[in-house]
């Protein structure tokens, strides 16, 4: 009895020994925070009332308000929808892109032909470069005079003369083409889509193919020999035996891509417009950044991080009512 | 039945072939731009703001000619090849030795057979034109050494401002207009500091202030710096021209906001050296290499002494003039005359002191326009200095310059008003070179010149190039010439035409190396790299450290509330960063007025930061590994007698190493490419990891996009390797619970 009691204090308090560091730091670096943002969010905190924190000009609800469209005179609004517009779509985009392509490339490689680690890890190596890297390459990659893509598009493959013939109108000054910029204007949202589906793809296809891996061989055997075509193949067995994989990789797409900031803001660092997005290319987290960071508006932008919280619990729950549920945690 | 099934097999087969090719070939394009970057980082940044997908010869234009002999001719060229030619006193010219030393924008001066190279990358080369092997190196790092040991403290700053500093301040800051916009620095400062728009009132008041200016030289004087992200953007925009009124512009902004995070250490000037530094011209006399080395706002001369080997400098301090230098003139062996755009000035090498400084505009020196100043030395008594379409004489004695009068005696036309001076060279003689490819020739005497008129005789028939010519040399009846693109021809002066003529080839294919090692020099790529590294172990090792017993505490042991517990850590993940670094930049803000502790740039404050942020991912990570492991290996532990924490250490720990290693690893690649932390908590080069380096100093990089690739390519490396060396662990984390 004496022993039992002994040893049941001696698990517990071993637990606890064990979570305690890592009580500590979190608490401190993420809990009290995220306390603390909520008042943050109610006050006016500039560069130059920095030393006086938690006693600062109550704003009260003002922050919210400009953000959630009750005030709309200023600039800051416009802004916000913007980027919450922006960051929707990319991210609507490039999951869709990056899922895609994780399925073909996961079906490739499970044909599993000589070879196929290395094309496995070949292709895994555009999402080992750091994302900042992206940005940078695609950056000098899309410039609109030197820019490779614009190389090749124009001067090699003279892509306006064949444009042309499906009535593609393109502006020439001085007889020489005006090629078209792809990190301001309307364009840009494909500039930004396209290099964070070329980073985030590769992660998805190992997932996929990992997915894949576990499904046993024999459900596609029987499947051929009944004469079921590859697609088949794939609507009836492969998607419905995947599906918590997709589920789990849905989620993680559109936190990581509505969360993408290095990518995004190191894409414009070579280019003009002082090394930040335009109203076409900016996310919500660039956007927070700036206002916080570089404006120094650190309580508008508390507030816009709890707003993109909130989103983004929302979001989740909604995954989880339609989705998650019914389908069990994978082994 | 049987014929289906091999037919079936059949198929698989073509399909395997072809999905094989398939496969690979998506392999490649997907790895292009990876490709792209890795050959632009090798790239010249001319050819790839032109868009050229393949790069170009470097252009060998002749810079240097000097004849060391009677018979032996020495050609160094801009992109580092050096020539060594032997030559008849009947103009014939014949190829002895060449070498290509692959360095940037390299100036030369020959002294017998011995050539001294400076390079922008390679420091002071000495080497023998015989045998063309390089005799003596001094490294950049050397000459470095030998600068940042010399005293220079009188320097710093000056002693005191005085009262006209801050009047020429206000009224430039309120009058001088802005190049295009016509805006001023008031308009600028109200713009960019949108928060107070009235921050030019209050610098006007501030300017007016007695109390508070004296407030602001005593912050100066305390070596205390400002650090604002929209200053240091006003600096770049180079507003203020003159160095004392941009460090007072910022002294005074820091008193408009006095708070702990506007003060910083301030950076001893000489740490400015690191950056772009290059020599711009050298020469040699019998016991001393002089050269002068060039950076923005400060501008010296080193002399090196070739018997004791060392390096004493000339600057500021001495008198210099802040200017370009541009060429540096041997007068005697003891005499240099250095010209620049601003002013020459006579230095003297065995005291290390100048002696006379002569300003353009002044003792009858005309100004110096853009255009080139052309330089011929007679004796010891004067120079020739040809600018634009004249011509003049300057006197050491009288100290006085005179122009002289290009008379035409109808023979001559004379310089037409529209073609300038473009090269002097003498040795018994001026030899006038107009840009319009005439010669002229002249004796060494002063007044009435008498241009001899030699006008090439038929331009197609003696090779006679259009091309500009760079560098002149006359030995007696030889006149040799130098232009771009390699072209080199004899002249003979008797005959009054061409009598040889060379071409040096291309230079080599500019897919070069030396881009990262420009990156090292311009920006502190290697500390920014070491930087990164040790943040990233760090922390990987502290939430390894953290988060190994924490998962092991909420997936295995007994724990009342483990699962809510734990799903609570882990929704925690869906809070976005700068949620948490706002209040974490204020709450160490405040903190820092009572504490002695600085959170900006602070590395342990930032490893902890890391910690913090990823160790619920790490949680995450970690418990599919341990959910793994079979319970009944600790049960049988139990068994045996072990304690929980014993099971752990001995069973639990060994058993799921490779789960944690793939965890460091996955942690490793996110904290390497984590970059908001670092961009907010670091203000200083210094202590900056890759990412947020490369944007602090982007300004430095400028338009080099081939060094942003250099940087790239470096930042991807180490990320590279250890997928290569560890992959299955890097795969295994990706897929913890994907796989069976």
């Amino acid at each position: 009895m004496l022993k039992n009691l002994k040893r049941f204090i001696m698990r517990n308090w071993l637990a606890w020994f064990f979570l305690t560091p890592f009580a500590l730091v979190f608490s401190a670096i993420v809990l009290i925070p995220a306390v603390q943002v909520l008042w943050v969010s109610l006050l006016d905190a500039n560069k130059s009332n920095l030393g006086s924190y938690p006693v600062m000009p109550f704003q009260g609800l003002t922050h919210y308000k400009q953000l959630l469209g009750f005030q709309t005179d200023t600039p800051i609004f416009a802004e916000w929808t913007s980027a919450l517009r922006n960051t929707f779509f990319f991210t609507l985009l490039v999951t869709l892109g990056s899922n895609i392509m994780g399925v073909a490339g996961a079906m490739l490689l499970h044909k599993k032909m000589a070879g196929w680690k290395w094309m496995r890890n070949g292709f895994l190596l555009s999402w080992i470069v750091p994302s900042y890297v992206v940005g940078i390459l695609w950056g000098t990659m899309w410039a609109q005079n030197e820019g490779i893509i614009n190389t090749l598009l124009f001067d090699i493959l003279n892509f306006h003369r064949i444009s042309e013939f499906w009535g593609w109108e393109w502006t020439y000054s001085d007889g020489s083409l005006v090629k078209p910029r792809w990190l301001s204007g309307e364009n840009t949202l494909w500039a930004l889509v396209v290099p964070a589906i070329w980073r985030f793809w590769p992660f998805c296809m190992i997932l996929i193919l990992a997915g894949m891996e576990s499904v046993n061989d024999e459900y596609y055997e029987a499947a051929e020999l009944d004469g079921c075509t590859p697609w088949q193949q794939f609507k009836y067995i492969t998607l419905p035996l995947l599906k918590p994989v997709f589920v789990l990789l849905l989620l993680n797409s559109i936190i990581l891509n509505t969360y993408s900031f290095n990518m995004i803001i190191m894409l414009f660092s070579s280019g003009s417009g002082g090394g930040m997005p335009g109203r076409f290319g900016d996310m919500i987290l660039t956007n927070i950044f700036r206002n916080s960071f570089l404006m120094w508006n650190l309580g508008l932008g508390a507030a816009m991080s709890v707003i993109l919280m909130v989103l983004m619990v929302i979001v989740i729950f909604f995954w989880h009512t339609m989705l998650r549920r019914g389908t069990k945690e994978p082994k | 039945m049987k014929a289906s099934k091999v037919n079936l097999h059949k198929n698989k087969r073509v399909m395997s072939k072809w999905t094989w090719g398939l496969g690979w070939f998506l392999l490649v394009v997907n790895l292009l731009p990876l490709l792209w970057m890795l050959y632009t980082s090798l790239f010249p940044y001319t050819d790839l703001h032109r868009g050229k997908l393949i790069p170009s010869p470097r252009p060998n234009d002749i810079v240097y000619l000097n004849a060391f002999s009677e018979q032996d001719l020495m050609i160094g060229s801009a992109s580092g090849g050096v020539y060594h030619y032997r030559y008849s006193p009947f103009g014939d010219v014949e190829l002895s030795k060449r070498k290509f030393f692959s360095t940037m924008a390299p100036s030369y001066s020959v002294e017998d057979s011995i050539m001294w190279m400076l390079s922008a990358d390679d420091g002071l080369l000495s080497i023998n034109l015989n045998t063309m092997k390089t005799e003596r190196r001094i490294r950049w790092t050397a000459i470095r050494r030998s600068f940042v040991e010399t005293d220079f403290t009188a320097y710093i700053i000056p002693p005191e401002f005085p009262d006209t500093l801050f009047q020429t301040l206000a009224v430039k800051m309120n009058r001088h207009q802005l190049s295009k916009t016509g805006r001023t620095l008031s308009d600028l400062l109200g713009t960019t500091f949108k928060r107070d728009a009235d921050l030019a009132g209050q610098l006007n008041a501030l300017l007016e202030d007695r109390i508070r200016r004296q407030r602001i030289i005593m912050l100066i004087q305390n070596e205390m710096d400002w650090v604002n992200p929209y200053i240091n953007e006003l600096r770049s925009r180079e507003v203020l021209n003159v160095a004392a009124e941009r460090l007072l512009l910022r002294f005074m902004l820091a008193e408009l906001f006095p708070n702990p995070l506007t003060r910083f250490e301030w950076t001893d000037w000489k740490d400015l050296w690191l950056s772009q530094v290059k020599g711009t011209a050298v020469t040699v006399t019998r016991d001393f290499i002089a050269f002068t080395v060039m950076w923005p706002d400060f501008p010296g001369l080193g002399i090196y002494n070739r018997l004791s080997g060392k390096i004493k400098w000339i600057t500021k301090q001495q008198g210099l003039p802040e200017t370009n230098w541009q060429s540096v003139h041997k007068l005697s062996d003891d005499h240099i005359l250095l010209v620049g755009d601003d002013a020459m000035t006579i230095a003297r090498l065995s005291t290390g002191r100048l002696e006379r400084t002569f300003y353009f505009g002044q003792n009858g020196l005309p100004y110096t326009s853009e255009g080139m100043i052309a330089i011929a030395i007679r004796a010891t008594d004067g120079i020739f200095l040809g600018m634009g379409p004249r011509l003049f004489y300057f006197d050491f004695a009288s100290e006085q310059a005179s122009e002289i009068e290009l008379a035409s005696d109808g023979l001559i036309a004379g310089l037409y008003v529209d073609s300038a001076v473009v090269a002097l060279g003498t040795t018994n003689g001026v030899v006038i070179l107009p840009n319009d490819h005439r010669i002229f020739t002249s004796p060494m005497t002063v007044d009435p010149v008498r241009l001899q008129h030699l006008f090439p005789t038929d331009q197609t028939e003696n090779n006679w190039h259009a091309k500009p010519v760079l560098s002149i040399k006359r030995v007696e009846h030889l006149l040799f010439l130098g232009s771009t693109g390699g072209d080199f021809s004899v002249f003979d002066l008797q005959k009054g035409r061409v009598h040889a003529s060379s071409y040096l080839g291309d230079g080599p294919l500019q897919l070069q190396w030396s881009n990262y090692y420009d990156l090292h020099r311009l920006i502190p790529f290697a500390r920014l790299f070491i930087n990164s590294f040790i943040l990233c172990s760090l922390s990987v090792l502290l939430i390894l450290f953290v988060a190994v017993p924490a998962a092991y505490s909420l997936t295995r042991l007994p724990l009342f509330g483990k699962n809510a517990l734990t799903d609570f850590v882990l929704a925690t993940q869906v809070i976005p960063s700068t949620l948490l670094l706002i209040p974490l930049f204020l709450s160490f803000s405040f903190l820092q007025q009572y504490y002695p502790i600085s959170f900006m740039n602070n590395r342990w404050f930032l490893i902890a930061t890391y910690t913090g942020m990823f160790s619920p991912l790490a949680i995450w990570l970690l418990r599919d590994f341990y959910k793994a492991l079979p319970k009944a290996l600790e049960e049988a532990a139990y068994m045996d007698g072990c304690s929980r924490f014993g099971a752990f250490v001995r069973i639990v720990f060994p058993n799921v190493w490779p789960g944690i290693l793939s965890t460091g690893i996955l942690l490793f690649l996110l904290i390497w490419d984590e970059m908001m932390i670092t961009w907010i908590f670091v203000s200083e080069g210094g202590h900056a990891t890759i990412p947020v380096g490369i944007r602090m100093y982007l300004g430095m990089l400028g338009n080099r996009t081939d060094l942003l690739m250099a940087a790239c390519s470096l930042a991807t490396l180490p990320l590279l390797i250890l997928f290569f060396i560890l992959q299955k662990y890097f795969v295994r984390g990706l897929t913890r619970n994907y796989e069976e």
